[in-house]
C-alpha cells in the first residue's frame, strides 16, 4: 500500500466513482456481486446525491451499509484511497439525518439495551469464565482492555491475556465494568454515541490508571477497540492520557525480554489477519512472531495472508447478515485448504465469525491460545 | 429524460419481471433506483460526463443476476415472449459503451457465474464460467503454477466473458496472443435460449470457426457462458530492458525486427515522444525526450537469454539511449499505476482511445495522419499514442486524444467529443488504418461499422438477423 495522502470524502467520491481498480478484491462486491456494492458503485451513488439526481436515499443508505469495512480497496489501490473511511462519513451523515436504514436502527437499539446491562454488571459477577482471572488491584500501571467484543465473544482472552501478564509479573489490572469503546457505535454512524461511551470509558479508565511511576498502558483485545482508543479518540477531539497498544505487539515485548515463554507444542495452526489489526493499523508480524516463540508449533500460512488477507465479514452482521456469511465462508475455504486443525486469531469478532461458520477447526483468541501454553515456572 | 420506475412499467414488462423473479428468486432480480443506476454507466466517457454534470443516464428497467447458462436460457425466452431489450454486464469495463442498456430492459450480471470448471494440465487448458472476475482467474491459476497470460490493465475488474465479447487484449499479447488466440472451445446461450458448444478444438477445417463468430460480438449475437482457455507455466524467467529512441520510426522498425526474426517479445510497448512526457514522467519518473520503448521476454530461462541477447543487439543498433534493465522492470512494476486515480485519464478531461491497428508500413502513416487531423482541427486537443500489440504483419497503436476542458453543457460536450472522434477516425480509415483493436466497438463506433466493412458487413448483419430476429440482444451495439 502506498503512503496514503489525505483525500478529502469529495474527491475520493470524485475519484473513485468511475474506478473500476479494486473491484476484484471488495469483500462484499464479491458476494452479491452487485455494482451497487462496490466503491465504484457506492461513491458513484454518493455523487448522485452531491449532483441532486434524486434517486431514493434509502436506497443509498442500503448501499453505503454494504461495507465490511476491511480496507481491501484501501490495501489494493495505488494511492490507497481510503473509501470505507467515507462510509463511516457517510453513515454518520445520515444517522445526523435521522435515514439510516431500518436493520441499523434496530441493531443502536439493541446495542442501547446491551449498554445498559453491561455497565450494571460488574465483570466478575458474568458467567464468562472471568473468576479465573483471580484477584487484581484496584489500580495498576497497565490496563486490560476487554471491550464490547471480548467480552461478548471472546471471554477467554481477557483471562488468558491476564495470566500471561501475571507470568510476567506486569501489574496490571482489568476495569470494574465492561469497559466499550464506542467503535460499535461509530462503525454503524451513531457517532454522538461513540463520542459518548468514549468518555464514559476514558472515566473509567481513569479511575484504575495509576500512572505515578511512568506512562500508564491499555493493552487492548480487539483491534477495533485498539484503534478507537488510540487513534479515534484523539480524532474525536478527546484527551487520552495513557499509551495504547495491542496485545500482541506488547507480549512480543516481553517475549523477547524474555519475561515470559511458553512449553513447546508439536502443533500446526492457521493465523488469521484481520482486517483491524492487519490492513488497518499494520500488525502482521508481531502475531506471528508470537506463535513461533512455541518451539514445535508451525504456522500454517493461508494463501491469502497478511495485506491480502480474507476478511471474515464481522463488521457488516449489522446490516447484512446473509453477506457476513457468504465473506466467512470464503474465508473458512481458505483455512481448510491449510489443513490446519486450530485458527488463531487476534480478534473476538473474527473468532465469532469463524466459530459460527464451521465446526472443523478450533478457533483461539491469540492471548487465550498462548495462555494455554504459558510455561508453568513462569506463572505466577 | 424519464426514469422508468416500476410503477411506471408497461404490463408486458411487469409480466416479465415477475417471471425472472420466480425464475432466479427475488434476492436475483434488482428492481431498485440504486441497483439499476450502477448499471448505467461503464468505462466509456459519453456516461461519465452525462452524470457529472447531473444528468440521469438511460437505466434498466430491471438487473438480473444469473447463476449458471439453463438459467439464462430461460431468461432470454422470458426476454424473446414479452420483446424485452437484454444487456450483458461482465465488469462493466467496456470504455466503448458496449454494456449500456440504452433501451431499458434486463441488465444479465453475470458475475455470479464465477467458477472455474477444470484445470487441465494434461492439455494446458483451463475451463471457467464467463462471470470470473479476471485478476481472480489468473490468481487462482498462479497458485497451480500457470498463468493466462492474458494480462491487461482491466484485470481487476472486466471477466473472461468480456475479454471474449469485446476482443481484449493483454501487455502479452505480442507472443501469447489475444483472446482470440487463447480460446479452445465455449458456450454459448444463443438469443433465443439455445446453449450450444463450439467444437472442442480450435482448430479444424470442418467449416467456419465458430468461436471467431463469437468472439468479438459484444453480445448481439448470444452470451458466452463458458469458455476453455490456453494456459501456460507460469515463466521461469522474465526480463525488462527499456530505451529512448528520438525518431518514431527507428522504434516501429526495431519492434518490426524482433516479431519477425524468431525473437518475438512477450512485451513490446513504444509510448510517442508526448506521452512519454506527459505520462511516463509522472509515472515512471522518466525525463528523456524522445519516445520510450520497453521488451519484456519471458519463458524457460535458457530461451529467454538467447532471444533478449538477439532484441538488445537490434535494439542497440536503432536506439538512443539504452535505459538499462531498471526502467523496464519499473514499467513491469507500475504498469498498472496508469489506471489509479489520480494518474488515470478523468473528468474534468475529455479523452478518447481510438485503438487502431495497421500493417508496418502504414502503421506511422495512420500514427502522423490521426494526429494531424486531431490536432489541427482541434487546437486545444493533445494526440498521444502508444503501440502496445505487435504483430508479425504490423503493429496496433493506442491512440488517445485528450483535452483538458469541455463545456459544462453536457449535449455540448458530447457533441464536441464526438467532432474528434470522427475527425480521427476517418483520418485513421482513409491512412489504411483498422478499427478497432481491441476496446470493442459498443455504442461509440457502431457507426463506423459500415465504412470499416463495406459490403461485408451484410454478413453480419444476416446473422443477427437469423439469430436474433426479435432484436432484443444488446441493442444499439455494433452498428446492428
Amino acid at each position: 500500500m502506498a503512503p496514503a495522502r489525505r483525500w478529502t470524502t469529495e474527491e475520493i467520491i470524485t475519484a473513485c466513482r468511475f474506478c473500476w481498480m479494486c473491484r476484484h478484491v471488495c469483500t462484499v462486491g464479491n458476494v452479491t456481486c452487485k455494482e451497487s456494492h462496490t466503491p465504484r458503485g457506492k461513491t458513484l451513488l454518493l455523487y448522485s446525491m452531491l449532483a441532486e439526481m434524486n434517486i431514493p436515499e434509502q436506497e443509498i443508505a442500503d448501499c453505503v451499509y454494504k461495507c465490511a469495512l476491511c480496507y481491501r480497496c484501501m490495501e489494493n489501490c495505488v494511492s490507497a484511497i481510503d473509501v470505507p473511511q467515507v462510509m463511516l462519513n457517510t453513515r454518520a451523515e445520515m444517522v445526523r439525518e435521522g435515514s439510516p436504514p431500518s436493520e441499523i436502527q434496530n441493531a443502536y437499539d439493541s446495542l442501547m439495551k446491551e449498554r445498559g446491562s453491561a455497565l450494571s454488571l460488574p465483570y466478575k459477577t458474568r458467567e464468562h469464565g472471568l473468576d479465573r482471572v483471580g484477584e487484581l488491584p484496584d489500580k495498576a500501571p497497565i490496563i486490560l482492555f476487554g471491550g464490547r467484543a471480548t467480552y461478548t465473544y471472546t471471554p477467554g482472552a481477557l483471562s488468558g491475556a491476564s495470566e500471561i501478564l501475571k507470568a510476567a509479573r506486569i501489574d496490571h489490572t482489568i476495569l470494574g465494568q465492561q469497559g466499550w469503546s464506542g467503535y460499535e457505535f461509530y462503525e454503524i454512524g451513531y457517532l454522538d454515541d461513540a463520542i459518548h461511551t468514549a468518555k464514559e470509558t476514558l472515566e473509567l479508565l481513569e479511575n484504575v490508571i495509576d500512572d505515578s511511576s511512568g506512562p500508564a498502558y491499555v493493552i487492548t483485545l480487539d483491534p477495533s477497540d485498539n484503534w478507537a482508543l488510540g487513534e479515534l479518540y484523539r480524532q474525536w477531539g478527546l484527551d487520552v492520557p495513557f499509551n495504547v497498544i495491542d496485545f500482541s505487539s506488547y507480549v512480543k515485548q516481553l517475549v523477547d525480554s524474555g519475561e515470559v515463554s511458553f512449553r513447546d507444542a508439536d502443533i500446526e495452526v492457521c493465523y488469521h489477519d484481520p482486517c483491524h489489526l492487519g490492513r488497518l493499523q499494520r500488525v502482521f508480524t508481531q502475531p506471528r512472531e508470537l506463535l513461533s516463540s512455541i518451539s514445535g508449533l508451525v504456522i500454517k500460512e493461508m494463501h491469502w495472508n497478511r495485506e491480502q488477507a480474507y476478511c471474515c465479514g464481522g463488521h457488516i452482521r449489522a446490516s447484512d447478515k446473509s453477506i457476513a456469511t457468504g465473506a466467512v465462508l470464503d474465508l473458512v475455504k481458505e483455512i481448510k485448504a491449510t489443513q490446519a486443525p486450530v485458527v488463531v486469531t487476534a480478534c473476538p469478532t473474527c473468532c465469532d465469525s469463524l466459530k459460527q461458520a464451521d465446526n472443523v477447526f478450533d478457533v483461539y483468541h491469540i492471548a487465550e491460545f498462548l495462555a494455554q501454553y504459558l510455561r508453568s515456572n513462569s506463572t505466577g | 429524460m424519464t426514469v422508468t420506475t416500476p410503477a411506471e412499467m408497461t404490463y408486458p414488462l411487469i409480466m416479465g419481471i415477475s417471471e425472472l423473479q420466480n425464475l432466479v428468486g427475488r434476492e436475483n432480480v434488482s428492481l431498485t433506483e440504486a441497483d439499476r443506476f450502477a448499471y448505467s454507466c461503464d468505462y466509456y466517457w459519453v456516461p461519465r460526463v452525462w452524470i457529472d454534470r447531473g444528468r440521469m443516464p438511460n437505466l434498466p428497467d430491471v438487473v438480473v443476476h444469473v447463476e449458471n447458462s439453463s438459467q439464462l436460457s430461460r431468461i432470454l425466452k422470458i426476454a424473446n415472449q414479452y420483446r424485452i431489450p437484454v444487456v450483458p454486464w461482465g465488469g462493466g469495463s467496456g470504455s466503448q459503451g458496449g454494456a449500456l442498456p440504452i433501451k431499458g430492459g434486463i441488465v444479465v450480471d453475470l458475475k455470479k457465474m464465477n467458477k472455474i470448471v477444470e484445470i487441465n494440465p494434461e492439455s494446458m487448458t483451463y475451463t471457467a464460467e464467463c462471470g470470473i472476475i479476471h485478476q481472480v482467474l489468473e490468481w487462482e491459476l498462479n497458485r497451480c503454477g500457470y498463468s493466462t497470460m492474458h494480462l491487461p490493465a482491466s484485470t481487476s475488474c472486466a471477466t473472461l466473458g468480456g475479454y471474449l465479447a469485446h476482443r481484449g487484449s493483454g501487455v502479452a499479447s505480442s507472443k501469447y496472443g489475444k483472446i482470440e488466440d487463447l480460446i479452445v472451445t465455449m458456450e454459448v446461450v444463443l438469443p433465443d435460449g439455445t446453449v450450444i458448444n463450439t467444437p472442442p478444438v480450435p482448430r479444424h477445417a470442418a467449416g467456419p470457426d465458430l468461436n471467431q463468430l463469437f468472439i468479438g460480438s459484444e453480445g448481439t449475437l448470444g452470451i458466452i457462458t463458458k469458455a476453455t482457455m490456453k494456459m501456460f507455466p507460469l515463466p521461469e524467467k522474465r526480463v525488462f530492458r527499456a530505451f529512448i529512441f528520438k525518431d518514431l520510426s527507428s522504434a516501429i522498425e526495431a519492434g518490426r525486427i524482433v516479431m519477425t526474426n524468431g525473437a518475438t517479445p512477450s512485451i513490446l510497448r513504444l509510448y510517442d515522444p508526448v506521452e512519454t512526457r506527459e505520462r511516463l514522467e509522472k509515472i515512471l519518473g522518466i525525463e528523456k525526450e524522445g519516445a520510450y520503448m520497453v521488451y519484456g521476454y519471458d519463458g524457460p530461462s535458457q530461451l529467454v537469454d538467447v532471444q533478449e541477447s538477439i532484441a538488445r543487439q537490434v535494439f542497440s543498433e536503432f536506439a538512443d539511449e539504452d535505459l538499462g534493465p531498471e526502467l523496464g522492470e519499473l514499467w513491469w512494476d507500475r504498469r498498472f499505476h496508469f489506471y489509479f486515480p489520480p494518474y488515470c485519464l478523468d473528468l474534468p478531461k475529455a479523452f478518447g482511445t481510438m485503438d487502431t491497428v495497421a500493417t508496418y508500413d502504414k502503421i506511422i502513416p495512420v500514427y502522423h495522419a490521426m494526429k494531424e487531423a486531431v490536432e489541427t482541427n482541434f487546437p486545444n486537443a493533445v494526440f498521444i499514442a502508444h503501440f502496445s500489440h505487435w504483430y508479425h504483419w504490423g503493429c496496433m497503436m493506442y491512440d488517445r486524444f485528450i483535452l483538458d476542458e469541455v463545456p459544462d453543457d453536457p449535449q455540448e460536450a458530447i457533441t464536441l467529443y464526438n467532432s474528434i472522434w470522427d475527425v480521427g477516425i476517418k483520418a485513421a480509415l482513409k491512412a489504411g488504418g483498422v478499427l478497432n483493436e481491441h476496446h470493442g466497438i459498443g455504442l461509440k463506433l457502431g457507426q463506423y461499422m459500415k465504412d470499416q466493412y463495406k459490403e461485408a458487413f451484410r454478413v453480419i448483419e444476416a446473422l443477427k438477423s437469423s439469430l436474433d430476429p426479435n432484436r432484443i440482444m444488446n441493442p444499439g451495439k455494433m452498428g446492428l
